[in-house]
């Protein structure tokens, strides 16, 4: 048997974008070797995000691929699962394009950290594919063991170190949970590690009903809920936020989320059928949790990386909204979310990053009177803060609109309510940052601020930051507007998807399909209504906060 | 011919054209074109002119027996729903559109000598301009929504024209007032056009009269219904012409420029709504009980304005409250079927009042010489007296206007004012009898204004007059004083009456009124024409004017066809209404000419009806009291709820979302132990909540 057959018979075809960013490691870390710490550092970033857009064009064409189901059923390439890789290689580029200046600045080296760093988009696009406990699990630790080193990357800072030790035992217990679960879910299912058949053979064997199988759902959920960093398993998130190197943050917050995410529906929807309004249950307590903690304790913070820990772990919070409903639109509102969560969250780390590499700050008083000294960082932060606290014409309202649009849809009204009052508070410590950066007279300026020093673009690192934070803005500011191709390209990747179109029930799957264009065409007239109507009244909300 | 019906469109855009145009001057050249007076008033007047002839042109081709003209254009379209656009060319609104383009050219021209001192000149020329093509607009109308579109342009005109003089606090009060009021009525329309939609999916005004008979006769819709939306689309007209209860507005109105009250507040817009119910003519003429509606409240607004107008010493106002009154009788004509007489009388006294109001105007203009810019002088009519030495061609013309209004055949309003009260005796008795009496009470109250003003000796240089309007004006601003809102002329107190407190002005001022310039008074005298002459196209004996304007659908045949009969009633109708305006001009010759009679001790003596007369019905204070305290009272009430309660609970949930943020955000307490503890007791606290539920 030679190696193409072999590769033939293991449909290893889908794996191609995590090839190419396994070999776009290699070559990092080889080329570091030969070439030299100081040397490669011109240029080893930029191989990275070539092999990361690289692999992103490669899913582009794994799409429409006719058998996703390889290494022999280990891995699902479905059309969920591109989407997820996408938007986790998507947010490991944009790490990258944010982190140079940072990391040099830093004195560390880059090589390295690009290499770890990989490695975690390597473990995150396996597990958004995995199909079985063992490659869930595996991939589930190279992105938890690479994160973890990436924490404590800036290792002179003890902050950082610290926070690595945090995350490492907090992770260490959360994956033991995990591990648990899942060999309660191996022993149930009589020696089943596929998902896809762990819930037939629990119910042949007559455990349908049984606690063990709501033990292991429960422990589960904890190592996905620390993942997604949901409120009560979010503890480690503002510790960690606060000391890891912020770029690592910035991941954390989406790409290693978004991973976090797609495990999620995969391992809920295929492996716990049996148990569904358990896990709806488990789900809807910690969306509860998780958008009003997150939210109501983001208020209170002082230090950016906090503000955004706690925001995101609000933000998460919506999201789950999206996996409990179980319709074709819930998910693909999910997936929308994320995908615009990508471009706002990721706009906002950068414009902190930059602000950070200026001052040496990330306190949020010290932001008074930016405006004055750097408009672009003002625009780009407001314009991202703004559309994380869902503010039209902004991307963010618009994923905000579509996830309780669908739930609204589904009947989930105490929850759509309750996103929608967290909104509204979430919506005030935004703003505050941005009253506070926009507002503030001259002689109000912080002290930072004042000795804010011109920003010099030609620094080495700086204009890949530039690039990063000119199409955060644009992104952010047009992916609302002209939302239909994201749009379209959720909800394919919903009805193309065989196991949840399964789970909703096959008779649904071409009736979803001709629904699908007319919820967006409904959605889209919806969206221009509220953003016109919203618009107008926006000033006067802004007043009063 | 065709061709001017063809560009007929042109006669309400030239104006506009004209407004436009300067307008924008004003806006960016501001300075400059406030400079450029004589061009721009020459420009406006000009565009006037030509509109004025294209509407001579299509109206001869209206008399001549041309077919009515329609042309239309699809504005919007959605499902099955269409809007069209368009204008109309009938007898009717080829009338109009000369009525309107008249006066307002006379208007335009007077202008030039009343406001020659004014800074805001040429502005002045440029709201004139949008207000006649508006109006022109408005009569050219070929469906409703097209009219509530010109309707409303038309009272922002009006709005924006009585509050020219914004830095007059009376005068922004008074646009406001008008604006407001107005606001009532054209909730009203819109509601009626709206419900008309509804019932009968058309706004064409023939349409609409045809389907609500059939939907009526066949009921598809109730009878009261189809009352409900006749009547609320008359109170369009009940605001726009002064019609009770919504004529407060009017008398105010008069702070505006007196061109203004001559164009708008007496000749055309305040027409629109008689214009209007003659449009819905159709529509109305189906439903008696909309019909009777229409027919009393003009009954009693011309009663109204009538006993209002006895005893108000104010000249224009005195104007303003026989306008009221000549609308009454023009609605009333309406309200009984008389449709041709409505709009005659609509004609007539769109010439003599326009001619009046220049006149009043005139008269204020040469006292403003003596007494100072200071309207509560200038336009009192007990400062004046023996104007007629000083200003004998304003003297002349307002007597043909007085006695047109009177009723004295054979100038114009005696011809109408018959017509309608004979078409009134022929529906009710009762309805005749008020619009009788009201004759002689105008006659009376006309003729006191004509004697006060220009007969007897001058007193405009007499100081217990003067103060004596002083002490009145003070008391008038000391009842206005309610309790409660905060009255910004409370702090003006101490200096009121604006100009006059410049001591040294008024030893510039001469001692005797001066004739008015001729741009001033050639419209005057042009007016004087038709107020004395118009009136014979309709009389009885060959009734040109019924022969061309009647309802639709009438078979009208001349009057001198229909024999004797008529005739000799027409006689007897006549003869009444001249002798009772005999009577009322008698005793203003007694009263005011020969003083034989003191008014005074007359007043004295009915104490109860006088002052119910001088404080006009007590209707502003009752509104005061009833609508606007009490909208305010209950504003101030939400208010008090939104600063409270809706305050409230926003404050509280800011409060405790901030409070427990504060308490949650030592959760994170940096220990990673605890951590861990968390999470095994969340699991654990999971499986049981999920195992047990």
């Amino acid at each position: 048997m030679d190696f193409a057959s072999l590769a033939v018979q293991l449909n290893a075809g889908t794996i191609v974008p995590e090839a190419i960013v396994l070999i776009t490691l290699m070559t990092v870390v080889v080329s570091d070797l030969i070439i030299g710490r100081q040397a490669s550092a011109q240029w080893t970033p930029y191989i990275a995000i070539a092999g990361l857009l690289a692999s992103v064009v490669a899913l582009f064409y794994q799409w429409d691929v006719a058998n996703p189901i390889s290494f022999i059923g280990e891995f699902n390439g479905d059309a969920l699962s591109v989407v997820f890789r996408g938007i986790i290689a998507l947010s490991a580029a944009t790490t990258i394009l944010m982190s140079i200046r940072y990391v040099i600045q830093s004195g560390t080296s880059l090589a390295e950290f690009i290499t770890i760093l990989l490695t975690a988009t390597l473990g995150g696009m396996f597990l958004s594919g995995s199909d079985e406990l063992v490659a869930v699990y595996v991939s589930l630790e190279t992105l938890s063991i690479s994160s973890y080193l990436l924490t404590g990357y800036t290792k002179r800072d003890p902050r950082s170190n610290e926070a690595a030790l945090k995350y490492l035992l907090i992770g260490a217990s959360s994956s033991a949970i995990f591990l648990y679960g899942a060999s309660l879910l191996y022993g149930l299912s009589g020696g089943e590690t596929r998902l896809s058949t762990i819930s037939a053979s629990i119910a042949s064997a007559g455990l349908a009903q049984s606690i063990g199988l709501v033990i292991a759902l429960v422990f589960a959920i904890a190592g996905i809920a620390f993942k997604i960093a949901a409120v009560p398993f979010h503890q480690w998130t503002p510790d960690v936020y606060e000391g890891s190197p912020t770029p690592v943050v910035a991941f954390l917050s989406v790409g290693s989320k978004a991973a976090g995410f797609a495990l999620a529906i995969r391992l809920l929807v295929t492996a716990f059928p049996l148990v569904s309004e358990q896990w709806q249950l488990v789900m809807t307590t910690l969306a509860i949790l998780s958008m009003v903690l997150g939210n109501v304790v983001a208020l209170a913070q002082t230090s950016m990386k906090r503000l955004l820990a706690y925001s995101s772990i609000g933000q998460a919070g919506f999201v789950m909204i999206g996996l409990i409903l179980g319709t074709d639109a819930g998910y693909s509102s999910m997936v929308f979310y994320l995908m615009v969560y990508l471009f706002m969250n990721l706009g906002a780390f950068t414009c902190i990053i930059l602000f950070t590499l200026r001052t040496g700050t990330d306190q949020i008083s010290e932001y008074a009177g930016l405006y004055q000294k750097d408009p672009l960082l003002t625009l780009a932060l407001s314009v991202c803060l703004l559309s994380l606290g869902g503010i039209p014409p902004l991307a963010g309202f618009f994923g905000k609109l579509y996830l309780f649009w669908a739930g609204w849809q589904a009947g989930a009204y105490p929850l759509v309510i309750l996103g929608l009052v967290t909104s509204v508070i979430s919506i005030y410590y935004y703003i505050r940052v941005v009253k506070m950066m926009v507002v503030k007279e001259p002689q109000e300026m912080s002290d930072s601020v004042k000795n804010y020093p011109p920003t010099d673009w030609t620094l080495p690192g700086m204009r890949p930051l530039q690039v990063g934070l000119v199409s955060a803005l644009i992104a952010t500011s047009l992916a609302g507007i002209f939302s239909n191709p994201l749009f379209t390209l959720a909800n394919d990747s919903v009805l193309k998807t065989p196991m949840l179109q399964q789970a909703l029930g096959r008779s649904k799957a071409p009736i979803a399909k001709q629904m699908a264009p007319t919820i967006s065409q409904q959605l889209s007239l919806q969206i221009t209504e509220v953003s016109t109507k919203k618009a107008v009244s926006l000033p006067k909300s802004m007043v009063h906060s | 011919m065709e061709f001017i019906y063809q560009y007929a469109w042109l006669i309400p855009v030239l104006p506009l054209a004209g407004a436009m145009l300067v307008g924008l001057g004003l806006i960016t050249f501001g300075k400059d074109i406030n400079r450029l007076r004589s061009v721009n008033s020459v420009f406006i007047v000009s565009l006037i002119g030509a509109a004025m002839t294209f509407a001579f042109g299509l109206f001869w081709s209206q008399l001549q027996g041309h077919a009515p003209y329609t042309r239309s254009f699809e504005w919007a379209a959605a499902g099955d729903f269409h809007l069209t656009m368009g204008y109309v060319i009938d007898p009717l609104s080829s009338l109009m559109l000369v009525i309107v383009t008249t006066v307002a050219l006379l208007v335009m021209i007077y202008t030039d000598g009343y406001m020659a001192h004014d800074p805001g000149y040429v502005r002045f020329y440029a709201y004139l301009s949008l207000f006649s093509s508006s109006m022109l607009g408005l009569v050219i109308s070929p469906n409703l929504v097209q009219v509530y579109i010109f309707w409303e342009l038309v009272g922002m005109c009006s709005y924006l024209l009585i509050g020219f003089w914004y830095d007059r606090k009376a005068a922004a009060d008074a646009c406001q007032k008008a604006f407001v009021t107005n606001r009532v009525g054209d909730f009203g329309l819109l509601l009626g056009i709206l419900g008309l939609y509804w019932a009968t999916r058309s706004f064409d005004f023939g349409m609409i009269g045809e389907r609500l008979q059939d939907l009526v006769a066949t009921g598809s819709i109730s009878g009261f219904l189809a009352a409900l939306f006749a009547i609320l689309v008359f109170l369009g007209p009940v605001a726009k012409s002064a019609q009770f209860p919504l004529h407060v507005w009017l008398p105010d109105a008069m702070e505006g420029p007196t061109p203004i009250s001559a164009l708008i507040h007496a000749a055309t817009m305040v027409a629109a709504g008689v214009f209007l119910i003659a449009r819905m003519f159709p529509v109305f003429e189906g439903i008696p009980a909309a019909m009777s509606v229409i027919a009393w409240t003009g009954a009693f607004t011309a009663f109204l304005g009538a006993t209002i107008a006895i005893t108000q010493n104010d000249i224009k106002k005195g104007l303003a409250y026989s306008t009221m009154s000549q609308l009454g009788y023009m609605v009333m004509a309406m309200g009984v079927g008389a449709y041709s007489a409505g709009l005659f009388h609509l004609m007539t006294h769109a010439y003599f009042k326009a001619m009046l109001f220049l006149g009043s105007g005139s008269v204020i203009h040469g006292m403003e010489s003596v007494v100072g810019h200071d309207p509560a002088y200038a336009q009192d009519m007990r400062m004046m007296g023996g104007l007629r030495k000083y200003m004998p061609m304003t003297a002349i013309t307002f007597l043909i206007g007085t006695l047109a209004i009177s009723g004295i055949p054979p100038f114009a309003g005696f011809w109408s004012k018959d017509e309608i009260l004979s078409s009134a005796f022929a529906a009710n008795p009762l309805l005749w009898l008020i619009g009788y009496g009201t004759a002689g009470v105008t006659a009376f109250y006309m003729f006191r204004m004509y004697f006060s003003t220009f007969e007897g000796k001058f007193r405009g240089t007499d100081a217990n007059v003067k103060q004596t309007i002083r002490n009145e004006q003070l008391q008038n601003m000391g009842l206005a004083f309610g309790p409660g809102a905060m009255d910004p002329r409370e702090l003006t107190m101490d200096a009121p009456l604006g100009e006059t407190v410049d001591p040294g002005q008024d030893e510039h001022h001469a001692h005797e009124p001066h004739e008015s310039p001729l741009t001033m008074t050639l419209p005057l005298l042009i007016l004087a024409i038709p107020s004395t002459l118009i009136g014979l196209v309709g009389t009885p004996f060959a009734n040109y004017f019924e022969a061309f304007i009647h309802a639709p659908g009438e078979v009208v045949q001349l009057a001198s066809e229909a024999g004797q009969e008529t005739l000799s009633e027409f006689y007897v109708m006549a003869g009444s209404s001249v002798g009772i305006s005999l009577i009322g001009i008698s005793l203003a010759v007694l009263m005011y000419l020969s003083r034989k009679l003191d008014p005074g001790a007359i007043a004295a003596k009915i104490p109860f009806f006088y002052r119910l007369s001088k404080n006009k019905w007590y209707f502003d204070e009752f509104y005061d009291q009833f609508f606007v305290q009490g909208s305010r009272r209950l504003a101030r009430q939400v208010l008090e709820v939104d600063s409270k309660v809706v305050d409230g609970v926003v404050n509280l949930a800011g409060l405790v979302t901030l409070l427990t943020g504060e308490g949650l955000k030592y959760l994170e307490n940096g220990r990673a132990q605890f951590y861990a503890l968390i999470i095994f007791v969340a699991v654990l606290g999971l499986v049981i909540f999920s195992g047990v539920s």
